[in-house]
This record gives structure tokens, C-alpha cells and sequence, in this order.
């Protein structure tokens, strides 16, 4: 009888570690792809690559100011764009983060849908709200954000 | 007890432990944790959310037979207030489909069905489709979107215009939309270039003779640039036994005279040449670069080539300059002066002579790169040598991929991606050649492959775009378009290029006097356009032709203002304030000599434009060139009248 118990006992303790541990995957793929994806992620976060930088908003909102802003205000938002010789005034910074920090992300999206008339200031910059969505000028305005942006999003 | 009695009630609390491991393990799991972490969360965040059910959740897709577990861990995915949460809690950013309709594994890849991140997330042994890096997201649109070029895929965009200027349709079949771009054609290669040099110069490697070319590297060895050179030069008649004109008398005196080059050179830069073709970099980048042209082509060649260049390359996509003899011969001059290489030494090797069996080893080597696949070559034994089917390459299977020596991960986004950066890096039988692209369009072209797979989709889902009509003018129109091949650059009817203004309405849009004179002198009316319009020296009865033709058929009867216009003093005046003092439209334009130069200036508007363009362009710019930079101001009809009459007024440049 003794055996008998040792015997169960026995049987089920084997039964309960099968049950707790997972199955091992086989070691190839499984493995390889982990080890090389994390090594890949960290090692070759390239913080400038556009993909890992900006979100998806920013990115939109990257294309359309390269599309409609650059060419007044620059590339990088300093106003020193192609036409900016042509303005006076001209456009004032955008990475400037003392000008910036005063400006809330509404006046933003005002200023880019009413135009300069439209805030009290230049009537050389011309009104959007009849040319890009709500969603436009708001990715727009998340992009620029980013100009006085210290931290990167990861 | 009796002993039994004591054995079956160990056994049965042993039993019912051993039972309730199952719901154990299911209560301490993985997504569970994470949601009592997002319970957690949201209370201390200022805004009102509703925690989250402790329950598997998911979404089920019945059409497209997907159930994703996705939003178990991302629960706040559709919950604008998340926008800034940490992951996995933040909400989705703002995308046109709706996460229930679509599910979230039809664009992301990963398994659905999995409740552990390795599983969902990671590509394992039995599941190799992991969630798709950001840089590739753009392929999940063109599955459905198919062919379509949309404003918010400007990845794929680049990747497809990518795949047809490389001309990948030469080796593979890929799928529909994609047509062979011109190639020059090796017919009367060996008559053409200057000396056997240069040929294996070439073949060696293109890019460091022509920084620019489409040609990749197909890393031959010395041996095999030998052989090739050799059967190259042995080829001497161009297409359909077209024979080059002799240099005429006029060039073989005064080649050398300064006065006949300064005549090439004013030619040259008058018909704006550089429009399409670099020189040392600089200029447009439609057609070779010709900074060396003249150490690889004969003068026959290219005097032949400007003289009369459909017929010697027949479908080539240069226009045909108006030039008399002479100025052709100046400019053939003037290229053979200007256009050489200055820096690499003469070719020394006096005469160079082939092996016997010159042509079998050629040909041979020519059928093994494929190089007719690209090139055309009157040869009976040149025979197609096709890579591998591209047109479901996106469904193509981890284990059927052989990785080789590599050190890649093994997906079928990072096998895409090292092939079309670095082929031969793959080993062995591999024949594609290098094309030394830079990442974003390496990673362009790789989404666009990633979008081709044949998983089908249910048809409410996918959207083909439908191909344009095929715009083919007839009769001597037809005639003048194809020699001057405008619509390499032009688009009517959805046929052409886009490098310059669609001209389906232009006989609407301009003044038929400022069309001839512009045909005369073209001049650059648009800032923010690199390339310029060549002077093309069209003749006389061809400029009536043309523009018979456009201001009789290619007009719109919708571009005419109803009620009239009003063009009196006061309505000019009124525009005039509202040009300068309401919208601020000299931010881009130039009227009365100052002004932003952003859009044409507007000094001779009233001499260049049509006022019934000009009344329905300011009222929606969109309307007619979508991408645009003019903003659309919401003018009312009275004000777009008043500044109609305003521009209408310029006819001068004070």
C-alpha cells in the first residue's frame, strides 16, 4: 500500500510540473528572431530616422508643411524660406521657444485657418480653412510643436 | 478511517489541486496583469474613463475572417482622451477606417488570435507575419488601395514611381500598371562610342562615370567586361539599318574656330538643353547627364542624334529641335569641345583584338545578366532570362526564403529589404545587380513589394484604380505632339508627364497671342518649378497648327462666367483693395514689380490669362490642381468678379 501512495504521489507531482512549465519552442526560430529584433531595436535606433522620431499625426503634418509652410517659412520653421525675402514682415521663428511657449496650440490652429488677418497680424499669410481639414491643420500644428520639442516621443 | 478512505481523500484534494491550476494560470496571465495595470492608470488621470472589464476582448472581422485579440492589452485604442496615455493604452492616431469594420491585424500583420506579447507581437516558428515595422505600414493600404496614389501613402507613391523609373519590369513581371520605360537600344553600339575604353569602362561600373545613371552595377569581373566589351563591338548598325550622315562640310572646317563653338554654345543654352539634361549635375534629370558625353559618343553620333533624333532611336523621348545644319553642327562642335573628359587618360591600347569565339562567350554572358531584357539587340540568339515572379512576392513564406549567410532577421520585411539593398550579399546563383539605393527609397520600393500578396480580399474592400484612358492624338497634331514629344512633360486627358501644366483645357485657360509667343520664347513664369520649357524652335505653321488646335478642342464651356463680369473702374479698384489690403495676395505674387515670388507673376495677367479661368480658379483652386500651394481664400462671387476685373486690368509690367 505504501508503494502505491509513493507511486501516485510521485505520479503526481510529475503531472503538476508538466502542467506549470510551457512547452519549449524548438531554439531556431523562435530564438534567433527575438535575440536579433531586440539586438536590431536597440542597437540600431537611428533617432533621426523619420519613422521612430515623429508619430503618425507628425508625419502628416511634416508632409504638409513641407507642402504649403516651407516655402515661406522654412525647413525648419525659422523663416527662412525661398519667399521669405520677399515678405516684410517677415515670419517669425518657429523654433523659437520663448515666441512659441506664448502661442497655445489653438492660436496655432486659428492662425493657420484664419490667416494673419484673421489674429491681428500680417495679411500676408493667407488663410487655410477653406483648403486643408480640421485634421490637416491640427497634424500641422503637432508638427510644429515638435520644432521646440526637446525630448523625442521614445 | 479505513486506509482506503484516506488514500481517496488525499487523492481527491490532490486532484482538485491539480484542477485548479488551470484557472490559476489563466487569473495570473499576461493580459489580465495589463489590464488591472490600465485600471490602475486611469484613476489617476484627470479625466473620466471607464475601466476596463477584467475579460478577453476582441474584434471580429466575419469578412475578412479575422478575430484580434489586439484591444485586450490596447484598451484605450479608440479612446480619444488616451491620445497621450502610455503604451499599450494610448488610442489610435487618426486614420480614415474604422477599427471595428477593419480589425486591426488586416494592417498591422501579428497574430490575432494570440493573448501573450510574444505570440501577437513576434514572429515564431509557426507564425511568420509579425506586427509590421512603421516604415512598411503603408504596404496593408496598397493591398486594398490598389495602384491607387493616394496623399496619404506617400511612401508606396515614391516606391511605385521608383519601381517604374528603375525599370524592374526588364527581369521581373510585376504587377498590373507597369510598363518598360525607354532604354536605349545596343544596336550600333560599337559604331557609337568613341573606343572600346570607354565601353568597358562602363560595364565595369556605370555609376562612377555617370553618378546619376539608371544602369546598376552588375559586379562583372574583369574577365567577363572583356568578353562583353568585345561582343558589344562587334554590333555595329542601329536599329531598323539606320546608317549616321556623314559629318557635314561646314562642321569638319570650323570645328576648331572660336566663333563656331560660341555659336554652339548660344544654341545650346537658348534651347535650354539643361532642362532635361544635367550637366556635371546641374540642371534637369530626365536624360543623361552630358558633362563627358563627348568622350563616349562619336560626333557622327551626336551631330545624327540632335539632327534627327526619332530616327535614330526610335520611341526615345527627346523632342526634335528645329535646328538648320549649321547650327546643329555648331552645337556638335561646341559639345565636343566643352564635353569631354578631361581626366581619364586616352586609351592607349592602340588596336585591341578579339578572341575567336568572341560572340558565343558574349552571348552567353549577355543572356545570363539578361541584359535584353532592358537593352535591345537585333541578335537571333539573345534570349529572355527572366528573375524570379514578383507579382505575389508579399505572400511569400518565411521557410520558402533562403536567407543564406545573412544576418537578418529572419521576416519577409527584412529579406525584402537587404535583397534590394545589397543582392549579391545572398551568395551563390544570384544575378541581380547592386543598385546602391539610398534607405527611404530602399524601404519605398520594399513596401510597394510588401502590398503585393495574393491573399484575396472581399471586393467591398478593395479599390483598383481605374487606369486612364489613353490620350492618342491623331492627324498632324498628333504628328507635332510626337515629335516634339510634349507629352513627356504635359499631361492632356490624364496622358503624360508631370513635370508641366496639364494642358486639357488650356484653350479655356490662356490667350491664344501669348501662346504663340511663348512658343517662341518660352521663359520661366513659375518660381518653384526646377525645370523650364525648351525653346524648341517650332516652326511657324506648327505653332497655327497647335494652337488651332487647343483653342478649338481643348476647352471647357463650364470655365465661362455667368452674368458677365464687370470690368469698370470701380469693380478694378474694389479688386485692387481686395488683392492687397483683404488677402494679402502679393505674400506670393509679383504685380507692379514687387511682391512674393511663390505662384506666376501676375503683371500680365491680363494679357496671358482668360477671365473665365481666372473667376472660377480663385474660387476653387483645388478644383483644378488639387496640389496647388494657392490657398482657397472662400471668396463670394461678387469679390471674385471684382478681383477678375482687377487682374484682367494688368496688362503691364508697371
Amino acid at each position: 500500500m505504501k508503494h502505491l501512495q509513493m507511486l501516485l504521489i510521485v505520479f503526481l507531482i510529475v503531472l503538476f510540473q508538466i502542467s506549470c512549465n510551457r512547452f519549449h519552442q524548438p531554439e531556431t526560430a523562435l530564438q534567433k528572431n527575438r535575440d536579433s529584433l531586440s539586438a536590431a531595436i536597440t542597437d540600431s535606433i537611428n533617432r533621426n530616422d523619420p519613422w521612430i522620431r515623429y508619430t503618425y499625426s507628425e508625419r502628416q503634418g511634416k508632409q504638409l508643411f513641407e507642402q504649403y509652410c516651407v516655402v515661406c517659412h522654412g525647413q525648419s520653421g525659422e523663416g527662412d524660406g525661398f519667399n521669405a525675402y520677399n515678405l516684410n514682415p517677415k515670419p517669425h521663428s518657429l523654433s523659437d521657444s520663448t515666441y512659441m511657449r506664448a502661442l497655445s496650440s489653438e492660436t496655432l490652429i486659428e492662425t493657420i485657418s484664419f490667416g494673419g488677418k484673421g489674429v491681428n497680424k500680417s495679411v500676408l499669410m493667407p488663410a487655410y480653412q477653406n483648403t486643408l481639414s480640421k485634421t490637416q491643420i491640427s497634424s500641422m500644428v503637432v508638427y510644429i510643436e515638435t520644432f521646440t520639442q526637446t525630448k523625442s516621443n521614445y | 478511517m479505513t486506509k482506503l478512505r484516506k488514500v481517496y481523500f488525499i487523492t481527491t484534494i490532490v486532484f482538485l489541486g491539480i484542477l485548479a491550476i488551470s484557472p490559476l494560470k489563466d487569473y495570473f496571465s499576461e493580459w489580465r496583469a495589463v489590464q488591472r495595470d490600465y485600471n490602475r492608470y486611469i484613476e489617476k488621470l484627470p479625466q473620466k474613463v471607464k475601466p476596463s472589464p477584467l475579460a478577453l476582448k476582441q474584434i471580429w472581422v466575419p469578412d475578412l475572417n479575422r478575430i484580434d485579440r489586439c484591444i485586450t492589452c490596447h484598451i484605450g485604442i479608440d479612446n480619444v482622451k488616451l491620445a497621450n496615455a502610455p503604451l499599450p493604452f494610448r488610442s489610435h492616431s487618426q486614420i480614415p477606417h474604422d477599427i471595428t469594420t477593419f480589425g486591426c491585424t488586416i494592417c498591422h500583420n501579428g497574430q490575432g488570435l494570440a493573448t501573450n506579447f510574444p505570440d501577437a507581437h513576434l514572429p515564431s516558428a509557426f507564425w511568420d507575419k509579425p506586427v509590421l515595422p512603421t516604415r512598411y505600414l503603408e504596404s496593408s493600404c496598397g493591398r486594398c488601395h490598389v495602384n491607387e496614389n493616394l496623399k496619404q501613402t506617400p511612401t508606396l507613391n515614391r516606391g511605385r514611381q521608383e519601381i517604374s523609373e528603375l525599370n524592374c519590369i526588364g527581369c521581373h513581371d510585376l504587377n498590373s500598371g507597369y510598363r518598360k520605360s525607354f532604354i536605349p537600344s545596343l544596336n550600333g553600339i560599337g559604331n557609337k562610342v568613341v573606343n572600346r575604353g570607354w565601353l568597358t569602362h562602363w560595364l565595369k561600373n556605370p555609376r562612377e562615370i555617370r553618378p546619376q545613371t539608371k544602369m546598376p552595377n552588375f559586379v562583372l569581373s574583369d574577365q567577363e567586361v572583356e568578353v562583353l566589351s568585345d561582343f558589344l563591338m562587334s554590333f555595329k548598325s542601329y536599329t531598323k539599318g539606320v546608317k549616321l550622315d556623314s559629318l557635314p562640310e561646314i562642321y569638319v572646317k570650323n570645328k576648331t574656330d572660336d566663333d563656331f563653338i560660341a555659336l554652339g554654345k548660344t544654341r545650346f543654352s537658348e534651347a535650354r538643353c539643361i532642362s532635361c539634361h544635367a550637366v556635371e549635375g546641374k540642371g534637369g534629370h530626365l536624360a543623361p547627364d552630358l558633362a563627358m558625353i563627348a568622350s563616349k559618343a562619336t560626333a557622327a553620333w551626336i551631330f545624327n542624334n540632335i539632327n534627327n533624333v526619332h530616327l535614330l532611336q526610335p520611341g526615345v523621348e527627346m523632342p526634335q529641335y528645329g535646328f538648320n545644319t549649321k547650327e546643329t553642327a555648331a552645337i556638335t562642335a561646341y559639345m565636343e569641345s566643352e564635353f569631354v573628359d578631361r581626366d581619364t587618360p586616352a586609351d592607349t591600347v592602340a588596336s585591341h583584338q578579339a578572341p575567336a569565339n568572341f560572340f558565343e562567350q558574349g552571348i552567353t554572358l549577355f543572356n545570363q545578366y539578361n541584359c535584353g531584357g532592358c537593352h535591345d539587340l537585333s541578335s537571333e540568339k539573345v534570349a529572355l532570362n527572366r528573375g524570379p515572379d514578383l507579382t505575389a512576392i508579399g505572400s511569400k513564406k518565411a521557410y520558402q526564403i533562403d536567407f543564406g549567410t545573412n544576418n537578418i532577421p529572419h521576416t519577409l520585411y527584412d529579406y525584402i529589404d537587404a535583397k534590394i539593398k545589397s543582392p549579391r550579399a545572398f551568395g551563390g546563383s544570384v544575378r541581380m545587380p547592386e543598385y546602391q539605393l539610398n534607405k527611404a527609397d530602399n524601404e519605398a520600393i520594399t513596401a510597394v513589394l510588401l502590398s503585393w500578396q495574393n491573399e484575396p480580399l472581399p471586393r467591398k474592400f478593395v479599390r483598383t484604380a481605374s487606369l486612364p484612358s489613353k490620350y492618342d492624338p491623331q492627324g498632324k497634331v498628333g504628328q507635332i505632339i510626337q515629335k516634339y514629344s510634349c507629352l513627356k512633360c504635359h499631361t492632356i486627358n490624364q496622358t503624360g508627364g508631370t513635370i508641366a501644366p496639364d494642358l486639357s483645357v488650356v484653350g479655356s485657360q490662356l490667350q491664344k497671342k501669348w501662346v504663340e509667343s511663348y512658343f517662341k520664347v518660352p521663359y520661366s513664369l513659375r518660381p518653384l518649378m526646377e525645370e523650364r520649357m525648351p525653346n524648341l524652335s517650332i516652326t511657324g505653321d506648327e505653332i497655327e497648327t497647335l494652337t488651332d488646335y487647343f483653342f478649338k478642342v481643348l476647352i471647357s464651356d463650364s470655365l465661362s462666367i455667368e452674368n458677365g463680369w464687370d470690368n469698370s473702374a470701380e469693380a478694378i479698384a474694389r479688386g485692387k483693395g481686395l488683392f492687397r489690403e483683404k488677402y494679402g495676395c502679393q505674400s506670393c505674387h509679383i504685380v507692379g514689380g514687387n511682391g512674393g515670388y511663390v505662384g506666376p507673376p501676375l503683371d500680365k495677367a491680363g494679357i496671358r490669362l482668360q477671365a473665365g479661368w481666372t473667376y472660377h480658379w480663385l474660387l476653387n483652386p483645388q478644383k483644378y490642381k488639387p496640389e496647388t500651394l494657392e490657398p482657397r481664400d472662400g471668396f463670394s462671387e461678387a469679390e471674385a468678379k471684382d478681383l477678375t476685373a482687377y487682374l484682367m486690368s494688368l496688362k503691364t509690367e508697371k
